[in-house]
């Protein structure tokens, strides 16, 4: 750098600029979003990865990407954290992955296309396992078709990530004629994609 | 490459799988938009602004190619010197016009600052003008497929997206297993949910309706990308990159790209052994540009065009170089970074292509230059753009004595003739900088 190009630029600095840069809110990002997973559904020390459900091969092929696009903090900002139409297309195809796992361990014995199975019942924590179990075992009658049962199922999702209004819109949801002689793995199913795919657990 | 007529049905069919015809969704008038960067200062002096071999020999120019330059001639008699580098794209020499002595941000030389200039117009960073492009009706699922890292501080990059081949062809396959289709309960729900969280004016409300606006589009955006499949493994990755650009542009995901290409090293070529390979990377920064404008050139869009028809383009990188270092042998010399002068490339649907505008200085070692460049580059080390007549879209020839940058021909300008060539508000056009004038549109580059 020579001197006109120094002086030059401490004008630059002292007139500058044009644009101010605007923090947006964004997602909490891939790996934060699976830490909280990881700790809410499975038992200590159980992996999980829910890339899995954007990638089936993830294990033996390694991440093609698509998990970076779910927002990854690099050089201490969030990249690709900003909703857009790919990333919440990525969300929806991973938490109905997951949520279709869910519902898969409801229906052990049901015909079913093989499925990814990101985790599996024995590597469940209590919490968790409690939570679904009472849905699998009893929707649609008997206890399972109870807001207990159901805001047992939002905590071990959702934890207080979402004000508690949040719950009664999706209970409302979940308790209405569309699932009332739905079988449990289809209830089990919505209810983990509504609850997983809202705004207050996806984003910071 | 071979195109493959077929017979009755009026379109042709390429044999790379990535390039197979399939029916333009992008209506009658569609228009693709490739700005193609290369990161770390690309030395024009090696492609479509060299210098002959006396100023090497005088001591001026490192020259590790060390051939003499040609004279590439526009329609017009307007010249400069190339380099054999350039050979790969003149069978594309009408489809582009070389714009030289493009001036970025005189004030800083930093890669940042230049690399945000060159994005959003301000050395500081801000709106990225690509995405400005696209706004409006019709706006697309995606502003833009990535290639690689850009090195800028961007703010409304949230619909540029960097997919890699492997990972569009991941998610495809996930999506012809489990479409996604509106009309669901639980779809619909969680789009209830987003319109509600998105009422309110703070920045979970912002990011909520951004939510809702991407999960709106998903259904369609996952038709579009649940037909790719067509990933070649035996391509290279920029060739699969640019595969799966046309291919997003086919189904209408996204009606723009940015790429930065990989190199095989560094173009930031301070060192002096890095300065010695900068005739092996032009090689490929050439091979790159055509393989980008081949593959455009290769496709049909529909019966009567191709691609690059409807394409325009944009390369560039963000900044050139310097001669040479001072106290450094000619021949044992890196270069520095140099935002008085670069080359860009233009070209494609609504450019005036074939042309060669603009021109830098320091052309010989007796040159008189302008006391402005003197001021600006005391060593005198570097090349620095031509004044320049925006009117009568060529170079001038006094020597200005004090620096104004609309007397030069600025990066600012090419940018504004985008928003031109795509309708935009005038008051998306740049500025110098503060307090300084809009820069001009070069009119005469619009067809």
């Amino acid at each position: 750098m020579n001197f006109g190009i120094i002086t030059l630029a401490t004008v630059g600095l002292l007139t500058s600029s044009l644009f101010a840069p605007v923090c947006e809110a964004g997602y909490r990002g891939y790996y934060l979003t699976n830490e909280m997973l990881k700790t809410r559904l499975m038992k200590e020390g159980t992996g999980f990865a829910l890339g899995i459900y954007l990638n089936p091969k993830l294990a033996t092929d390694g991440d093609t990407g698509l998990s970076e696009l779910l927002g990854i903090y690099s050089g201490g900002r969030l990249v690709n954290g900003e909703p857009n139409g790919v990333n919440m297309l990525l969300w929806y195809v991973a938490m109905s992955g997951l949520a279709r796992d869910m519902a898969r361990i409801c229906e052990l014995d049901a015909v079913a296309p093989p499925m990814i199975v990101g985790f599996a019942k024995a590597e469940m924590n209590e919490s968790f396992s409690q939570a679904l179990g009472a849905l699998c075992v009893a929707w649609p009658h008997g206890r399972a078709r109870t807001e207990p049962a159901l805001l047992n199922f939002w905590l071990a999702l959702v934890s207080f990530d979402a004000p508690m209004e949040e719950f009664e819109v999706w209970r409302d949801f979940l308790m209405s004629p569309t699932f009332a002689a739905a079988p449990a793995g289809i209830l089990v199913e919505a209810a983990a994609t509504s609850a997983l795919m809202n705004p207050g657990f996806l984003l910071e | 490459m071979k195109a493959i007529p077929v017979a009755g049905v009026g379109t042709l069919l390429l044999t790379h799988p990535w390039m197979a015809f399939s029916a333009p969704k992008l209506g009658p008038d569609p228009h693709f938009f490739v700005q193609i960067y290369f990161e770390g200062g690309m030395d024009p002096s090696y492609l479509f602004d060299a210098r002959p071999l006396a100023m090497t020999q005088a001591g001026k120019i490192a020259n590790y190619l060390g051939e003499e330059p040609a004279a590439w001639t526009d329609a017009a008699g307007r010249t400069t010197w190339a380099t054999s580098l350039t050979d790969p794209l003149k069978p594309y020499r009408d489809r582009f016009t070389i714009l030289n002595g493009v001036v970025m941000t005189a004030a800083f030389d930093g890669h940042e600052q230049n690399a945000n200039y060159l994005f959003a117009g301000d050395p500081f960073g801000g709106e990225a003008f690509v995405p400005h492009l696209n706004a409006g009706s019709g706006r697309r699922p995606v502003d833009a497929l990535q290639a690689g890292s850009i090195g800028a501080t961007l703010t409304n990059v949230g619909g540029i997206v960097p997919m890699g081949p492997s990972a569009a062809e991941s998610l495809a396959k996930r999506l012809r297993e489990y479409p996604i289709q509106s009309g669901d309960p639980v779809f619909d729900f969680v789009k209830g949910r987003l319109a509600a969280n998105g009422r309110g004016p703070g920045r979970f409300s912002s990011a909520s309706r951004a939510m809702l606006s991407g999960l709106e589009g998903a259904p369609a955006l996952a038709a579009m990308v649940r037909e790719i499949s067509n990933l070649d493994p035996a391509a290279t990755p920029d060739r699969q990159f640019v595969g799966l650009m046309l291919d997003f542009f086919k189904q209408g995901v996204t009606p723009s790209a940015i790429i930065r290409f990989q190199l095989s090293s560094v173009l930031d070529t301070h060192a002096p052994s890095d300065a010695k390979k900068q005739p092996a990377l032009n090689r490929q920064i050439v091979e790159k540009i055509a393989l980008v404008l081949k593959s455009l050139s290769e496709t049909p869009y529909d019966g009567q065009r191709n691609f690059l028809d409807v394409t325009t383009f944009m390369i560039s990188s963000e900044f050139g170089r310097t001669f040479r270092q001072i106290g450094k042998p000619i021949d044992d010399t890196g270069t520095d970074h140099n935002p008085l002068c670069q080359t860009v490339l233009i070209g494609g649907k609504g450019i005036k292509n074939g042309m060669v505008i603009g021109a830098s200085d320091f052309q010989s070692t007796d040159e008189t230059l302008s006391p402005t460049h003197a001021m600006l580059d005391a060593e005198s080390i570097r090349a620095m753009g031509r004044p320049f007549d925006h009117r009568q879209f060529t170079t001038r020839p006094d020597l200005p004595a004090t620096y104004k940058p609309s007397d030069y021909l600025n990066l600012a300008s090419v940018v504004n003739t985008l928003y031109r060539l795509y309708n935009k508000p005038d008051t998306l056009h740049r500025t110098y900088g503060r307090n300084e004038p809009t820069a001009p549109v070069l009119n005469g580059l619009l067809s």
